[in-house]
């Protein structure tokens, strides 16, 4: 029972959480970028975490039936993947975001930040798994090497989804400028050139609905690949 | 201080508020995740509780100090403003 309580603290908390950086982002950015950074972390997360489970990597359902009959596990999700999931990384994509592009590494250049942001993330991460994964929250299936019981790829996809959501975040919601490896394609289909003062929302959301699919499959790639050799 | 100044100040206050809550945000999500811990069972594989805490702390420290060079580099900004 008392592990059944820390999943509620802790999708309850990210809720909480989720909702005071929402906040925060609108006060800086304004309601629009808030918006497209709290659903893009939604629709950037959820076919990766999916893939995740449907192949058995790890699963969500240890708590299913606990608290009540027909109890699913938590409270809230998004098919087969619990909403405070995505919360969470929408917290620490915001957080690693900020701290580095605002605050701490304003100048610099937004691949340099993006692997700051992303190493920032594992770092949190290296907490928040093995915590999680000792209360089951969610489960590890299947061996492969490991840090405290945490596969070394899961580490391997943190960073690649954060290093990459900063770049598509800066590039596309925050500023409008070209991606060069993707400059070839936008500029047939969405007619984007270098940096824009002022774009449409609509042509904002295609192009972030774009970099995301190809980044995502990227990333997708990779982190495959990370779990067959680590 | 004529109106346009003082809403471009207010505007810049509202801003810097923002980045401090999302920066917050990370060190919420520790406190979050040391209740779990305080709460819930060891991490596996240490046998005890503080060696739980004592690695969790460990772990987040770089976090932590990050999170607060941040805020404390934006409030001496601030502080030179005025």
């Amino acid at each position: 029972m008392i592990v059944v309580i820390t999943a509620i603290i802790a999708e309850l908390g990210a809720f909480l959480i989720a909702g005071f950086v929402f906040y925060g982002l609108k006060l800086r950015y304004g309601l629009t970028v808030a918006l497209f950074f709290l659903l893009g972390s939604i629709v950037w997360t959820t076919p990766l975490e999916t893939l995740g489970i449907s192949t058995g990597s790890y699963t969500y359902s240890a708590f299913a039936g606990s608290l009540y009959a027909g109890y699913p596990g938590y409270f809230v999700w998004i098919g087969i993947v619990p909403l405070w999931i995505e919360m969470g990384w929408f917290i620490v994509s915001a957080s690693s975001f900020m701290i580095f592009h605002d605050v701490l590494l304003p100048k610099s250049r937004t691949v340099a930040v993006a692997v700051v942001a992303g190493l920032f993330a594992v770092n949190l991460d290296l907490l928040i798994d093995p915590v999680a994964s000792s209360n089951k929250m969610w489960e590890w299936l299947g061996p492969s090497l490991n840090i405290i019981g945490i596969p070394l790829y899961n580490y391997v996809g943190w960073f690649l989804m954060i290093f990459l959501y900063d770049i598509i975040i800066w590039n596309t919601i925050i500023t409008f400028k070209q991606i060069k490896i993707l400059s070839a394609i936008e500029k047939r289909l969405f007619s984007i050139k270098d940096t824009v003062s002022s774009v449409s929302l609509g042509k904002r959301a295609t192009g972030f609905l774009f970099r995301m699919l190809v980044f995502e499959i990227v990333a997708i790639f990779l982190i495959k690949l990370a779990s067959m050799v680590l | 201080m004529n109106k346009p100044k003082q809403v471009e100040r207010e505007t810049s206050e509202n801003k810097n508020t923002g980045t401090k809550i999302v920066i917050s945000g990370a060190l919420a999500s520790i406190v979050l995740w040391l209740i779990v811990l305080a709460v819930g069972n060891p991490i596996k594989p240490f046998s005890s509780s503080a060696e739980s805490f004592g690695y969790a702390f460990a772990i987040s420290a770089p976090i932590i100090i990050l999170s607060i060079l941040a805020i404390t580099k934006m409030n001496r900004a601030k502080k030179k403003l005025t």
